[in-house]
């Protein structure tokens, strides 16, 4: 079972990275052009538009109870309990193509960060006043699809999207002292610290703003260059199992996320 | 033939020009060289040494006066200054006298170092007189400087340790002066010197809380107010500066005085009769007729350490600084089930010690971390690379910075093209 999971990943981390080199090599003379097809250029007398950049934030709790080793122990609800933490991070696309009536593809990298803190345990199971804490960066290379095409033919300001891609989260265990150092049921010294490989999807709408101030959108264009300005939600899942890693720390989610995206 | 009289008109005009000169030639030089006292480069030229002549760091303080500076423990430690001269226009009959007085005292005023009656405020820093030569060192004793003696003498006076721990941040002057029959000749060198030989007020409610193999030590944070001893002009010189906290392997006997343990030996009768024996070692009996006073610190709760001697911590106690914001740090290093005294004191910028705070004893003890915790429950992961291993947050951040950066610098390159492109006339605009 765990094989075959494993063999899903991997094929659909290979989808997201195949996608993300097709559209880098796809000539755009290929794809019809958004002046060709929207001329919304010299109707907005908007900038050209060729990037995308979110600012995350979602409510996080990893899976790492879901280990199957630990038996049904669940280490991480009895040290940081059951409230989510707060992961907040940035996405960064280069919309590579624009797909005729359907709207841009390319390249998503996004980084974020997050950490938990509670007091450690003493000897008899009661708490410590010193301080654990793991904190996780969650990194993600997709591909990412945004259908404007709703937004930019029939002005109506919602617009769609879709994620897909290979991800990865460095993690670390620390106490005052530095990275945690402890022994495994082996007897082995082991480091709090590592990586886990997974991949990432996502589907989301985000909602323009521009609609509700126009005037201020293009004035916004002519001074910093930003084209469009959205809020946006979406669902994700960070299903970071480790692909190809015998002892991962199981440290995705599936949850969702908010914030704000420009397109520039 | 007689000398029409323009003629000699013209002369003697030509004479009094040339006479004119002359005089100007011969005064010129008077002036150049009036008898001055020069500091050449001080405050950076002037040099701290220990007793012993060895040369130390003089420990600048005071910025932006960048003028040296005058501790406790220099002023213990008999340490000096040693002020380079150039001195200029002196002749056989003069000598160079070196005084010093509080802020406002101008030394060089005969009235104010002549006059024991009451008037004289400043006192002799150097004995006797020197003969003055072009370039020459003047070595004056850090005591000397802040001795403020009440009463005034016309000679120097050396000054002893007693001095010392009662200056609560003054500024002294230093006088170096061409004299001739006791009488100030030319233009004087000055040097101020600020010393502070009282520590900061006492830093309260310490607390010592267990950590795996460390200790967690909190106290009240210092306020920006905080006194160093009386002055609390809100000046940088007159506040603490940083905090130290000293600790020690806690000792086994809080009775006893210990082996290897220094005490005070207070002499009875005649025998070693007026020798000092503080700090000597007890490795053999105590000699007769002392009675042996262990310096060991005691707080209340019995906690005690043989390096924290009434007198302070000694060079055997380890000890961490940090910032006078601070309210709090970790001891980390230590030996869990071993029981550690701990002591808190804040220094000032003299690194002048306040009041130490009472001994707090604690033992670190093993503690399960969420990491413990994992691999305790039977969880696997760890050990494999991560950004802490660049050194995160620093890593994770560095990311961060290199992302944002790559995005401002793509959109930066974005906008001025699309200005560019704005700026040149295009095609449709040609045609209309």
């Amino acid at each position: 079972m765990k094989a075959v999971h494993r063999r899903i990943s991997a094929a659909l981390a290979a989808f997201g990275a195949s996608t993300i080199v097709l559209a880098g090599l796809l000539p755009k003379d290929a794809l019809a052009s958004e002046q060709d097809i929207f001329n919304d250029e010299k109707r907005s007398k908007k900038s050209p538009q060729h990037f995308a950049l979110e600012v995350r934030i979602s409510p996080f709790t990893p899976d790492i109870d879901k280990e199957s080793s630990l038996g049904g122990k669940t280490p991480y609800k009895d040290t940081f309990g059951t409230m989510k933490r707060a992961l907040v991070g940035f996405e960064f696309d280069y919309q590579a193509v624009r797909i005729p009536w359907v709207g841009t593809l390319g390249p998503g990298l996004s980084a974020s960060y997050t950490q938990m803190t509670d007091h450690s345990f003493q000897l008899d199971g009661t708490r410590s006043k010193e301080n654990t804490d793991l904190t996780l960066y969650p990194m993600y290379l997709a591909a990412v699809l945004r259908a404007d095409v709703f937004y930019r033919q029939y002005r109506i300001p919602v617009v769609p999207y879709a994620k897909a891609g290979l991800g990865l989260t460095f993690w670390e265990a620390s106490n005052p002292g530095g990275t945690s150092t402890a022994s495994n049921s082996a007897g082995n010294s082991l480091k709090g610290h590592g990586h886990t490989w997974g991949t990432q999807w996502a589907a989301g709408v985000m909602v323009a703003l521009d609609a509700l101030d126009p005037g201020a959108s293009v004035n916004m264009d002519n001074a910093v260059g930003i084209n469009s300005t959205y809020l946006y939600g979406e669902y994700y899942l960070a299903a970071m199992n480790g692909i190809g890693q015998d002892h991962p720390l199981l440290v995705g989610t599936d949850t969702w996320c908010a914030g704000l995206a420009f397109e520039f | 033939m007689p000398i029409p009289l323009r003629t000699h008109l013209r002369f003697s005009c030509s004479a009094l020009v040339a006479f004119a000169l002359f005089a100007a030639l011969l005064l010129v030089p008077q002036t150049a060289f009036a008898q001055t006292v020069l500091l050449p480069s001080a405050p950076a030229s002037i040099v701290k040494v220990k007793a012993s002549g060895a040369t130390v760091d003089p420990r600048n303080v005071g910025t932006p006066d960048n003028i040296r500076g005058i501790s406790l423990a220099e002023c213990l430690d008999d340490d000096r200054y040693v002020i380079p001269l150039n001195l200029m226009g002196f002749t056989a009959n003069m000598n160079l006298e070196v005084w010093a007085g509080p802020t406002g005292a101008d030394c060089s005023d005969n009235a104010q170092r002549g006059n024991t009656s009451g008037s004289q405020t400043c006192w002799k820093v150097v004995s006797g007189n020197i003969a003055p030569t072009a370039n020459l060192n003047v070595t004056v004793k850090m005591r000397d400087i802040i001795a403020s003696p009440t009463t005034k003498n016309l000679n120097y006076v050396a000054q002893d340790d007693t001095v010392c721990g009662k200056i609560d941040y003054s500024v002294f002057s230093v006088y170096m002066l061409l004299t001739s029959g006791g009488a100030t000749q030319g233009t004087p060198g000055k040097q101020d010197f600020q010393a502070d030989t009282i520590g900061p007020d006492p830093v309260s409610n310490v607390h010592v809380e267990q950590g795996d193999t460390r200790l967690h030590v909190t106290w009240t944070a210092l306020g920006s107010t905080t006194d160093e001893g009386g002055t609390t002009t809100g000046s940088t010189t007159t506040t603490a500066t940083q905090v130290a906290i000293y600790y020690q392997e806690e000792s086994s006997s809080t009775t006893a005085v210990d082996s290897g343990f220094s005490y005070t030996c207070k002499e009875a009768g005649a025998v070693d009769a007026g020798v000092d024996d503080s700090g000597d070692a007890q490795t053999t009996a105590v000699d007769g007729g002392c009675t042996a006073i262990p310096n060991e610190t005691t707080s209340a709760s019995g906690c005690t350490a043989p390096g924290f001697l009434s007198t302070g911590p000694d060079k055997t106690v380890s000890k961490l600084t940090v910032n006078a914001n601070s309210s709090d740090t970790t001891i980390g290093g230590l030996t869990n089930g071993t029981s550690y005294a701990v002591a808190v004191v804040a220094q000032d910028v003299f690194l002048n010690p306040g009041k130490i705070s009472a001994l707090e004893c604690q033992a670190p003890v093993k503690l399960n971390d969420f990491f413990a915790t994992y691999l305790g429950d039977g969880g696997q992961a760890g050990g494999s690379c991560s950004l802490d291993m660049l050194g995160a947050p620093a890593g994770g951040a560095s990311l961060a910075v290199i992302a944002f950066s790559s995005m401002l610098a793509l959109a930066r390159r974005r906008r001025q093209q699309h200005q560019s492109h704005r700026a040149l006339p295009s095609e449709g605009q040609d045609q209309e």
